[in-house]
């Protein structure tokens, strides 16, 4: 990856012969991190690989929109969350009638998942964030995994600091209870 | 392994071989030609709803159309409005207790039937309780 900071990106953004430019920037540099993001929210890797592109047209589409008073990270991953949710709502939708509910579907695609390779602990602890709510998971991922501020947090979701740690204090309890089961 | 802060914090999500490699080519061209695309105009997005309306519209012409050519607009039996207009209801409840009437009529009447019976009280009763049930004996 090329040193290219937020600045030059942003700077490449505004200016509309260098528009391009920048937007291969911030793909190279958040495409991973986004991938990732997503993955965990929705499982399965073809799912992750079409909202991470999703993520990205939407914001190339929307680019004259972007106000530079915030960052280009913090833009994407908002674009990149809602774009989760809205997936995870649709899915949830479909499985109104059936037996099997969305949340198990989930479970089982991570057990059936060939491009999951963590051992029983691992596999225990992602079920158990699974357990958790869409908005719950994404904080407690968003916290856990990103490594991500609470202000950070806050400007993405558009949910108050205080809200964010409560809703995390309750994720890492409702975890840990789950691991303590047999 | 009870703790989560006992548990390494490790991504176990995999992807194919190369995978990021493509995915960068693959968002860049799909963003430009995405870009490049016209966006869909106001008659795109309504067009099912256009054509919905539309539908609706000739459903509706083609049935008042066939009603009118094949239903008669004349019903069969008319009302008698002229005759039920002379509806006179004292006629009717005349009607009704005509019989009470004659029966009176014929009471009133210097009738040689009942000059020789001699009517005892238990034959009334008798008569009472055959024609009225006992509550109504009880109430009058």
């Amino acid at each position: 990856m090329t040193e290219n900071n937020e600045k030059d990106i942003l700077q490449k953004l505004k200016n509309k012969n260098s528009r391009n430019e920048g937007f291969n920037l911030i793909v190279e540099k958040y495409s991973q991190q986004l991938y990732y993001h997503i993955r965990r929210m929705v499982i399965s890797h073809d799912d992750a690989n079409d909202l991470v592109q999703d993520t990205f047209v939407k914001a190339f589409t929307n680019l004259d929109k972007f106000r530079y008073d915030s960052a280009v990270y913090t833009w994407l991953y908002r674009i990149a969350t809602n774009t989760c949710l809205n997936f995870l709502d649709k899915k949830k939708r479909q499985y109104t009638f059936s037996a099997l509910n969305f949340e198990d579907n989930l479970i089982n695609t991570l057990e059936t998942d060939e491009y999951f390779d963590g051992n029983e602990i691992q596999m225990k602890l992602q079920k158990a964030i699974l357990t958790l709510p869409p908005k719950q998971r994404l904080v407690f991922n968003m916290k856990y995994y990103d490594e991500l501020k609470y202000n950070e947090i806050s400007e993405i979701l558009k949910i108050s600091v205080g809200s964010l740690k409560a809703s995390y204090h309750h994720a890492v309890t409702k975890i840990e209870k789950y691991l303590k089961e047999d | 392994m009870k703790n989560l802060d006992n548990i390494p914090k490790e991504n176990h999500f995999k992807t194919p071989e190369g995978y990021f490699d493509k995915l960068n080519d693959e968002i860049i061209s799909k963003s430009k030609a995405n870009k490049n695309s016209k966006p869909a105009s106001a008659f795109q997005i309504f067009k099912p709803y256009i054509y919905m309306a539309a539908s609706l519209i000739v459903l509706v012409t083609l049935l008042k159309f066939t009603l009118n050519t094949f239903v008669d607009n004349d019903p069969i039996i008319k009302p008698d409005i002229e005759a039920n207009s002379e509806i006179n209801y004292d006629n009717i409840l005349y009607t009704l207790y005509e019989d009470d009437i004659a029966f009176y009529e014929f009471l009133e009447e210097d009738n040689d039937i009942f000059a020789n019976i001699e009517i005892e009280d238990q034959d009334i009763e008798d008569y009472l309780c055959s024609y009225y049930l006992e509550y109504e004996l009880m109430y009058e």
